[in-house]
């Protein structure tokens, strides 16, 4: 029997590339897709064959098992307590919740409905990423000494960069991907961080910038370079690379290396076209198998609270100039 | 079926407000009441505007009637599911289901003859602490649950008078009130196997115990202690879960609930911090779901009948002085 599942707003592009996961999944079905904007639901339901609700409710009164999240980051919460109400597991996209309550409310609401809450960290499932894992787990290249890692991105604008809607910049957009990279590696938490964050490649009243250097609970540091800092003419939205340096090696990694390099007149420049493995896909997988089957799904909402306590942390910092303890 | 036409028995404070859910929910109607209390049918029939019927029997044979709520006192669950049963109308029938196995077991036998549904509000199980204690377990943050006490104490002035002081109509303590405990002890530890039980009536205000010690062994080889008191003047509501890499407790109706693993930190959670539907809500949506689209029911009446047997365990038990296996009164 198929896994059916529910879209709940396509705010996020990330919405569209899982909503076409879902389509390539033999084993789930894309029952429908509802959004605040109504003309955005009834294109995109179009746009992957699938039907458009008028509302929320209405969808979730629809046969499905469980529903995707790609709302603004603020309004994860009011939809996320909805579908656990109406007893629908959840793939919530990053970051998880603005605000720690938030997060922690979430929490508490699919766990007293007994329904699933999942964090959307695709980067967990690249296959580079999890030879990585693999390798550090060996032992052979011994314990974990520091990592160095970034996520830079262009900057995305839209509701991205309007704090009333995504609950900060780059740094609430773009720290929670690694530093969930690093606690899945060491298995430690983050206790405490020092931030710097600016708006200078932009110049508007959002952060561009972000720069953190972490301190793990068991001894591990870190830092992660989180900026919007690609311009418009990159040929990719961003990257993801690590450095991780242990007790007798380095491993490297280039999330995003596995491109074709295309120089195209009609669209005026050079980009990279990626023909590796898609992530999203391998999420989507993961996230249905565990509805059907019942079974933990492998990336929760702790997980997401947790990489959010990080972000929250660095805003702390930057403004106080000061190490803060992240809890 | 669009709505479910609804029949009422025993339309008391309970089954009124049951009602008034469902009709809340958008997809039932009251069709008729029947309450042997010309009082309680009069205030019944004219909050829904339903018609009255002067029997059980009556109710559930009226074409009107698509499902049955039966909330009369414990004591008088039998006839009225026997008469639902026999018109072939689903059943929601308030905790206990009996006050016997043997009571339980015609009931059950009579919905699975006549193919209809028996549904028990075994609702505990789905208030926030409740239900939150289970997907902790579940996700597997604590291990595996080894030993479990309940505390529930409290005094009624409701319990000195009218049928709940009655042991014929109410059963007793541990089935008037904990059945709901001792159904969320199986819902955490599994199925329990023997059961040794230590009772008292201390303020005479019932004809039956107001103060009991159960003592619960559970397949899984855990352990569980159950202290109920009618006759505590101060009250409390305590949830202690020992598993194999960490615990939990937790205040019930009230306060948090925290957990621990052995080698991590603790995890607290305000009752008042959690939203989602409410718990009398959910389990009527699951027993309207049930008849209309067939879906798998929260619980059903062998829930019902499961923590009805722990508790005639505890009652034989104290009776006889010595632990009292599962199986003794299940076999019949
Ligand atoms: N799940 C819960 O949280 C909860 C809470 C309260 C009561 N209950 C259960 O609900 C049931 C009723 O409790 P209540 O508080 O509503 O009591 P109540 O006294 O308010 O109502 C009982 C009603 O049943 C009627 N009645 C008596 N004998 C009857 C008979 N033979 N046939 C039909 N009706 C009869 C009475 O006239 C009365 O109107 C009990 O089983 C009780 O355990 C459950």
């Amino acid at each position: 029997m198929s896994v059916r599942i529910g879209i709940m707003s396509m705010a996020h592009m990330h919405a569209y590339s899982y909503a076409g996961a879902i389509n390539e999944i033999a084993e789930a079905e894309l029952v429908g897709i509802a959004d605040h904007d109504l003309a955005r639901a009834r294109e995109s339901a179009a746009q992957f064959s699938t039907q458009a609700f008028a509302s929320y409710e209405d969808l979730l009164k629809a046969d499905i098992q469980a529903v995707v999240i790609g709302s603004e980051n603020v309004r994860h919460r009011e939809l996320c307590e909805m579908a656990a109400a109406a007893g629908k597991h959840i793939l919530c996209e990053k970051p998880l919740a603005t605000t720690v309550a938030d997060a922690e409310a979430m929490i508490a609401a699919c766990r007293y409905a007994g329904v699933q809450l999942m964090t959307a960290f695709p980067c967990r499932f690249s296959p580079a990423m999890a030879r990585l894992k693999a390798t550090v787990d060996s032992g052979q290249a011994g314990a974990i000494l520091a990592i160095r890692g970034t996520n830079r991105g262009r900057c995305p604008f839209g509701w991205f960069v309007q704090k009333e809607l995504s609950g900060g910049g780059a740094v609430i957009d773009h720290t929670v991907h690694v530093t969930d990279l690093m606690r899945w590696i060491t298995g430690q938490e983050v206790a405490e961080v020092y931030a710097e964050t600016s708006n200078r490649m932009f110049g508007q009243d959002f952060e561009d910038i972000g720069f953190l250097t972490m301190a793990f609970d068991k001894g591990v540091f870190a830092t992660l370079d989180s900026s919007w800092s690609r311009p418009k003419s990159f040929p990719t939205w961003g990257d993801v690379t690590m450095n991780v340096t242990c007790e007798r090696g380095v491993l490297t990694l280039d999330m995003f290396s596995q491109n074709l390099v295309v120089y195209s007149d009609r669209t005026g420049g050079v980009s990279w076209v990626p023909w590796g493995s898609n992530i999203d896909l391998l999420m989507l997988q993961s996230f249905v198998a565990a509805v059907r089957d019942g079974t933990p799904v492998p990336i929760t909402g702790e997980d997401g609270l947790r990489a959010v306590e990080v972000a929250l942390a660095a805003y702390r910092s930057a403004e106080s100039g000061k190490v803060v303890a992240v809890r | 079926m669009d709505y479910v036409n609804i029949g009422v028995i025993g339309c008391g404070n309970m089954a009124r407000d049951l009602a008034r859910r469902c009709v809340k929910l958008g997809r039932c109607r009251v069709a008729a009441v029947t309450d042997p209390d010309p009082e309680s049918l009069a205030a019944a029939a004219s909050e829904f505007m339903a018609d009255t019927a002067a029997s059980a029997e009556e109710l559930c044979n009226r074409p009107d009637v698509d499902a049955v709520i039966v909330g009369s006192p414990p004591g008088a669950h039998l006839d009225n599911v026997l008469a639902a049963a026999a018109a072939r109308r689903p059943i929601f029938c308030e905790k206990p289901l009996g006050v016997t196995v043997a009571e339980c077991d015609q009931m059950i036998a009579a919905c699975d003859e006549a193919g209809v549904l028996l549904f028990v509000g075994q609702v505990l199980r789905l208030f926030p602490l409740f239900a939150y204690s289970r997907s902790v377990i579940n996700e597997g943050h604590i291990g595996e649950p080894r030993a479990i006490s309940v505390i529930r104490a409290g005094y009624g002035q409701a319990f000195h008078s009218g049928w709940r002081a009655k042991r014929k109509l109410a059963g007793g303590l541990l089935l008037e009130v904990n059945v709901h405990e001792l159904d969320y002890m199986r819902f955490i530890m599994g199925e329990p196997v023997r059961v040794y039980a230590l009772m008292d009536n201390i303020m005479r205000g019932m004809d039956y115990e107001d103060q009991a010690y159960v003592l619960l062994e559970f397949e899984n080889g855990g352990t569980g202690c159950l202290h109920t008191s009618m006759s505590s003047p101060i009250g409390e509501y305590r949830v202690h879960l020992q598993s194999t890499k960490g615990n939990l407790v937790h205040g019930g109706f009230s306060g948090s609930l925290r957990y621990q693993p052995v080698d991590g930190q603790v995890t607290e959670v305000l009752q008042a911090d959690i939203s989602g539907l409410n718990p009398y809500d959910r389990e009527l949506s699951s027993w309207i779901e049930a008849i209309t689209n067939d879906a798998k029911p929260l619980f059903t009446g062998h829930d019902g009948r499961m923590a009805v047997a722990m508790a005639e365990c505890a009652y034989r038990s104290a009776d006889e002085k010595r632990p009292v296996a599962v199986s003794e009164v299940l076999a019949t």
